[in-house]
């Protein structure tokens, strides 16, 4: 009987019951940092990679947002410079987040240099830039030798290094890598990768960087125990490639997120996934998130994001090739929500100029 | 072809909490007055509110009506699309007498425009509207029987029924590991709608010719959303996969309600009705889904290829409990007779009332977004006696405006690597809506 009318009801109102998609889902809060979906072949043209060369071999990217809630993004890289064999810092752009100028089927351009190696401190090759925006240009961060060092530019692109470094290896040993950014009172605060763990670093004027002292982030203590399918921590074995991105959240509340490399033993190897961990305010050991916030099984490193207005777009180094020939580093794109449906690629989406 | 038939009128898409009259009213005059309703409805509307009011009922009454709830719910600032609520509102009284007491029997029915049910199991972090979003996407049906055993007293009472679902997805074929675009996989979907029953009744005490009072009371329920789901195929031609998957959670909980209320005529044409409503937000039961996954992936005979880690069974979900607190809520209502033109007679009405969110601090894992409510309402009505010959009864038109606002507040986390993060919510429901009585004598 009850069913007999639920389905009378049903039938009367059939014809206008063919529902649409349901909402409820649009614009949800977010830390912007995750989980992060792999784009799709189909969302990068020429994709899955968004900068691949097997001789150029794209590395450790760190992108510089370009608008405001835009997609409109800088990306400086590392890549093999052909004449010298050493490691350079080129910088490329998209305005889509996704096909870059010189990527494989920009056909006619690559990525061209803007840093290389010339000053007595630094050795022959440079590493893991990090770019800043301040008001007039662009610094950007780099490490070379074990220091940080910097180079100041008005258009991101011609740059003028300081002949010393901002922050100089200790006894501690060399420092891997740096991400540094501005706080809201102008200040300058660096993350850095030295002997496994992250550091802290800051100052006044981004010129030259004091430390603060114990780690910010060290590597995970093992599980003492699993539940059945329980994933172990995925950075036991090393935290590093720190990208710190500072915001007041909607509570008016100083966060400082980073991204990060966590690498474990496992089995077959050395696996790496990347992290997210943080902390309210300027000061203290940051909070790491309970898992990775993208896992892709390819060896990604060295993350680097950033937001606009409807996400955020996630950046890593990873294996490229392999399936025809021999693997290689790559650039690789991810996205955060993983709901986010993203138009297809326009016929030639590449930017005209880097 | 029942089920066939009941997918297309139907979608999985969305997770119930309640019935939508808690929130909307039932009735144009209802609503108008802050659904300030217990000692007072006495027409279709009190197959909600009151069954004990059916029995004042002296003409058979027919009534239809719709309304639609737009709402602006926002977090840091931005729409998140809650679906409106829309939808037919309609019922019948049909009175008599027996052995000489007056009886009545009423239904009332709430058909939505856009589905009659709607499913949804999220993960617990993520963030929805818990008692908007999908709370209130429900057919409604209701049954009751009053009657008036001394002239001063009305009893009544009867069963609602909701609408509730279970289903089985099943997805069967290839999957390529490789390139995951060229995946040949086929998805069948079979869901069956049925119906839960809770009892509903009350009692209405007239004292004298200006005043009454009345109590009423809904029981729980709890509508469970049971799924499962069954992959069957090859991955890439190395091996056969296995995956079963079966949920079982509850998708709707209506805690039960006690409403006590009067209703006053301090002048002539002045009525007053005061109600407060006890909800038993407590039982509130965690609308999180148990879990029980099996997973067969054979290994290749020749090993897994270099890249490829078989997945896993994830780890059961380690529920939050979802915190709430009972809650009581006033409603105030008034009705102005404004005018009385021979047959034709105007009233005037406004309502409010005022819910404290019974959702505990979201500063963990959980995301169960709500806000304090405000409701403020306001309608007119139009009576005409004997409008043609056919009709010897009267005719009441009614509509309603009813405004919702939840005024924005912050939720902050205790973890600073929530990925969730802090965030500001709150927003507006707009609810427009008319409805037409016809009654017989």
């Amino acid at each position: 009987m009850t069913r007999a009318a639920i389905l009378l009801a049903g039938f009367a109102v059939a014809c206008s019951t063919l529902a649409e998609t349901a909402g409820g889902d649009s614009n949800l809060p977010s830390a912007g940092v995750g989980p992060f979906r792999k784009l799709g072949a189909t969302e990068v043209k020429g994709g899955p990679l968004v900068l691949d060369d097997s001789t150029l071999l794209y590395r450790e990217p760190c992108a510089l947002a370009l608008g405001s809630g835009t997609t409109d993004v800088a990306l400086y890289v590392v890549e093999k410079d052909a004449p010298s064999g050493h490691d350079v810092i080129a910088r490329t752009r998209a305005t889509d987040a996704r096909d870059f100028y010189g990527a494989p089927l920009d056909v006619g351009h690559h990525p061209p240099a803007v840093l290389a190696s010339d000053q007595a401190w630094e050795g022959p090759d440079l590493a893991h830039p990090s770019a800043v925006a301040v008001p007039g240009g662009v610094w950007l961060y780099y490490a070379s030798n074990g220091s940080i060092g910097l180079a100041r530019s008005t258009d991101g692109l011609a740059f003028t290094k300081a002949s010393a470094p901002a922050l100089a290896a200790d006894a501690s040993g060399p420092i891997d890598s740096a991400s540094v950014a501005v706080l809201p009172d102008g200040t300058f605060d660096m993350m850095y990768a030295q002997s496994g763990a992250i550091w802290e670093a800051t100052s006044a004027d981004g010129a030259t960087f004091q430390r603060t002292g114990a780690p910010v982030l060290e590597p995970a203590p093992p599980a003492t125990s699993l539940e059945t399918g329980q994933l172990p921590p995925f950075d036991t074995l090393r935290v590093a490639d720190p990208f710190v991105s500072p915001r007041m959240t909607p509570a008016g509340r100083l966060q400082i997120r980073v991204l990060y490399t966590g690498y474990a033993q496992g089995e077959a190897g050395v696996t790496s996934a990347i992290g997210f961990a943080a902390r309210y305010g300027t000061s203290g050991a940051l909070a790491r998130a309970s898992g990775a916030v993208f896992a892709i099984g390819k060896n990604e490193s060295s993350p680097t994001f950033f937001e606009y207005a409807d996400g955020s777009f996630l950046y890593v180094e990873e294996d490229g090739g392999g399936t025809t020939g021999p693997s290689y580093r790559a650039v690789g794109a991810a996205v955060a929500p993983a709901t986010l449906v993203l138009p297809a690629p326009d016929p030639n989406p590449y930017p005209d100029s880097p | 072809m029942k089920r066939a038939a009941f997918l297309l009128a139907f979608t999985i898409a969305g997770a119930a909490r309640a019935n939508p009259l808690d929130t909307f009213g039932f009735g144009s005059r209802g609503t108008a007055m802050g659904d300030a309703q217990v000692a007072d409805s006495s027409d279709f509307s009190a197959n909600y509110y009151n069954p004990a009011g059916l029995a004042r009922a002296r003409d058979f009454q027919i009534a239809v009506g719709y309304f639609r709830a737009t709402h602006q719910l926002e977090t840091n600032g931005q729409d998140n699309h809650v679906d409106p609520v829309a939808g037919l509102v309609g019922g019948l009284v049909l009175p008599g007498r027996i052995f000489g007491v007056p009886i009545a029997f009423g239904l009332g029915l709430h058909v939505p425009d856009d589905r009659l049910s709607r499913v949804r199991d999220l993960p617990q972090t993520q963030p929805r509207w818990e008692l908007y979003d999908n709370r209130n996407q429900r057919l409604y049906l209701a049954a009751n029987l009053a009657f008036e055993p001394l002239p001063w007293l009305d009893i009544g009472g009867g069963l609602s029924f909701m609408a509730s679902t279970e289903g089985t997805l099943d997805i069967s074929g290839e999957a390529n590991l490789f390139n995951l675009y060229q995946s040949q996989l086929r998805h069948q979907v079979d869901a069956s709608l049925g119906a839960i029953r809770y009892p509903q009744f009350g009692a209405r005490v007239k004292l004298g010719k200006r005043a009454a009072l009345g109590v009423a009371y809904r029981g729980q329920f709890a509508l469970h959303l049971d799924l499962s789901a069954n992959l069957y195929g090859s991955l890439s031609n190395l091996t056969t996969a296995l995956y079963t998957l079966q949920t079982s959670s509850v998708d709707a909980y209506l805690p039960q309600q006690v409403v006590v209320g009067g209703s006053f005529d301090p002048l002539d044409r002045l009525k007053v009705n005061v109600d407060f409503t006890w909800i038993n937000w407590s039982a509130y039961v965690t609308p999180v889904a148990d879990l029980n996954v099996n997973l067969d992936i054979p290994p290749p005979a020749g090993g897994w290829p270099a890249g490829l880690t078989p997945p896993t069974v994830p780890a059961k979900t380690v529920v939050v409990p979802l915190v709430m607190s009972d809650r009581i809520v006033p409603h105030v209502g008034i009705e102005w007779h404004a005018f009385d033109a021979g047959k034709v007679a105007g009233f005037a009405r406004a309502g409010y009332s005022f819910q404290k969110s019974p959702v505990g601090p979201q500063n963990g894992i959980t995301n169960y977004v709500d806000r304090d409510r405000h409701t403020i309402a306001f309608g007119f009505g139009v009576d005409i006696q004997k409008p043609v010959a056919i009709l010897p009864g009267d005719l009441r038109f009614d509509v309603h405006a009813q405004f919702d606002v939840m005024p924005t507040a912050t939720t902050t986390k205790d973890d600073p690597a929530d990925l969730v993060g802090d965030y500001t919510a709150g927003g507006f429901i707009w609810n427009l809506g008319a409805t037409l009585i016809a009654g017989f004598r």
